[in-house]
């Protein structure tokens, strides 16, 4: 009869032996699962960035529940969902990817980048009368003027100074300008009237007088702050998906860090000092005051749809620097009832301005003008179509800048920031 | 004082040997195991082609060196191909594949890219 103590040991030892080797086999098993998830995640984030660049350069349709869903290459694996909204002058575009439990997710804030040929320094709408020039102002790039032309002229005891009136090519403009593009005033106008969309989240601004901070991502759900009366924004950071809506007037205060949030009021008045990145819009009138620097993408949009005598205006103070958009949009336009945007002296606009009413300019705009009409007011007098020591160079807008499809929408768009 | 005739217990060497060979026969099949899932996992090799695909996709994208080429290196070679993309005129699709030594596919990779962007880095700002 065999003794079979040597046996427990060899049953001992086999035990060891398959543990050391389950463990070897588990982490093997790991190690794969972990890079076959890795090359699925990076997978993930290609097909979300493909998906953002097809849908960049040809925009189809979407769904009735404002999404769509691509299916990249045909293969009923490379499937992005993308969700587009006008954020403002510009336009949000969300995409997301899932495969295999893993989920990616990009939001970018795009825009329209203007191809270089198709920059425009001025554009003057044509009613039969010169545009006069005076002082030290320069105008560079190409020019819609009337077919008059421009013209040297002496007032306030200052003639042109320079040799060329124009340094671009000069073509005749049309008697209107460009119409801006319908959906994006319909869009805003809507928000200014109160109507909020179905996913977005409606609170009282007054529930938050208390905050220091007010975030909101924009993976979440876009949160509405109403206020029925005036509002001071101080001291308050307030960033990221919100829109501020006021039956009354706003005031942003130099304390105040604003960030990417848009603003409708019934008047905007942005103190001296301030610094921020915002879209503002407003109807009766935008000041913007001394020293206050609005970075890119910023917008100073006033709509004005009514058709009493009140003047609405916009009003860029002495300093102060816009990255981005100014924009007045007057619908009726009458002798009694005029629109004003005025650029003032030292003031500076770095991208697209458009007015479909009165444009004061003694500033600097380093991007495009669009305009029906300059006056120029002075202590003596208030002259028609006269530009005296303005500043309008389109050369001086960087080639990579990404502005807004405000008048007529381009296929081929451009992502000016991520959001998330 | 010691005790020199105490009886010692003891396996008998049938013992040892036989469990000897149990211990040896587990072990190989652990090891044979083990080095199967290895084998048909190639894990470490999808791993070295990952990262030589990522090296060549951002050689691609910095120089933008958009068109077929095939790039042969010691265990793999390298296919990257660039072809129109019905869905837009301004997008390309670019495809790369690794294959092993034996010419079968280990890695593949598809994104889009814009022309545009080729022409942008040629722009005098």
């Amino acid at each position: 009869m065999l003794r079979a103590g040597a046996l427990l040991y060899a049953v001992f030892l086999v035990f060891i032996i398959s543990m050391i080797s389950g463990f070897m086999m588990l982490s093997a098993f790991h190690f794969k699962r972990y890079a076959d998830d890795a090359e699925i995640k990076e997978g993930l984030i290609r097909d979300v960035h493909s998906a953002l660049e097809l849908e960049l350069c040809s925009a189809q349709p979407l769904g009735a529940d404002g999404k769509k869903t691509i299916d990249l290459y045909d293969d009923g694996v490379s499937i992005v969902t993308i969700d587009k909204r006008t954020w403002g002058l510009y336009e949000i575009i969300h995409a997301t990817s899932n495969r295999n439990f893993f989920s990616f997710s990009k939001t970018a804030l795009t825009g329209e980048q203007m191809p270089p040929d198709e920059k425009t320094a001025l554009f003057l709408a044509d009613h039969n009368n010169y545009l006069s020039l005076c002082g030290k102002t320069k105008i560079k790039g190409t020019c819609y003027l009337p077919a008059l032309g421009p013209r040297r002229a002496y007032i306030e005891g200052q003639s042109f100074i320079g040799n060329k009136l124009v340094d671009g090519e000069i073509k005749t403009a049309q008697n209107n300008l460009p119409p801006l593009n319908k959906k994006i005033i319909d869009d805003n106008t809507a928000y200014m009237n109160g109507n909020v969309n179905n996913k977005d989240s409606l609170r009282l601004f007054s529930d938050f007088l208390r905050k220091d901070s007010i975030i909101c991502s924009f993976n979440e759900r876009t949160l509405i702050l109403f206020a029925q009366e005036d509002i001071h924004i101080d001291n308050k950071i307030i960033s990221g998906n919100i829109i501020l809506r006021c039956n009354g007037n706003v005031t942003l205060l130099p304390h105040a860090r604003i960030d990417n949030i848009l603003i409708y009021g019934q008047s905007i008045c942005v103190k001296k000092g301030f610094n921020g990145n915002a879209q503002l819009f407003a109807q009766d009138s935008l000041i913007i005051e001394e020293d206050c620097k609005l970075n890119f993408p910023s917008a100073v949009v006033l709509f004005d749809k009514k058709k009493d005598s009140k003047k609405s205006f916009i009003r860029i103070d002495k300093d102060s620097e816009i990255f981005g958009l100014v924009l007045l949009y007057k619908e009726t336009s009458t002798q009694n009832s005029r629109a004003v945007l005025k650029i003032e002296t030292d003031a500076l606009v770095h991208g697209q301005v458009y007015c479909n009413d009165l444009m004061e300019h003694k500033g600097t705009i380093h991007g495009s003008l669009f305009c029906e009409k300059f006056i120029l007011s002075t202590p003596s007098s208030v002259y028609e179509n006269h530009l005296l020591n303005a500043t309008i160079d389109v050369s001086e807008l960087s080639p990579y800048y990404t502005g807004s499809s405000i008048m007529n929408e381009h296929k081929s768009k451009n992502i000016i920031k991520w959001l998330n | 004082m010691v005790e020199l005739n105490k009886k010692l217990h003891a396996s008998t060497l049938i013992e040892v040997l036989i469990a000897m060979v149990i211990i040896v026969v587990v072990f190989g099949i652990a090891n044979m195991i083990f080095l199967n899932i290895q084998k048909s996992t190639n894990t470490g090799i999808k791993i070295a082609a990952s990262l030589e695909l990522d090296k060549i996709a951002a050689e691609t994208h910095r120089n933008f060196t958009y068109m077929d080429e095939e790039y042969k290196l010691d265990r793999f070679t390298i296919i990257k191909k660039v072809s129109n993309y019905n869905k837009a005129e301004e997008l390309r699709q670019l495809n790369f594949e690794v294959l092993d030594a034996e010419g079968k596919i280990i890695l593949e990779r598809k994104e889009l890219i814009r022309i545009r962007s080729i022409a942008n880095k040629h722009r005098v700002p």
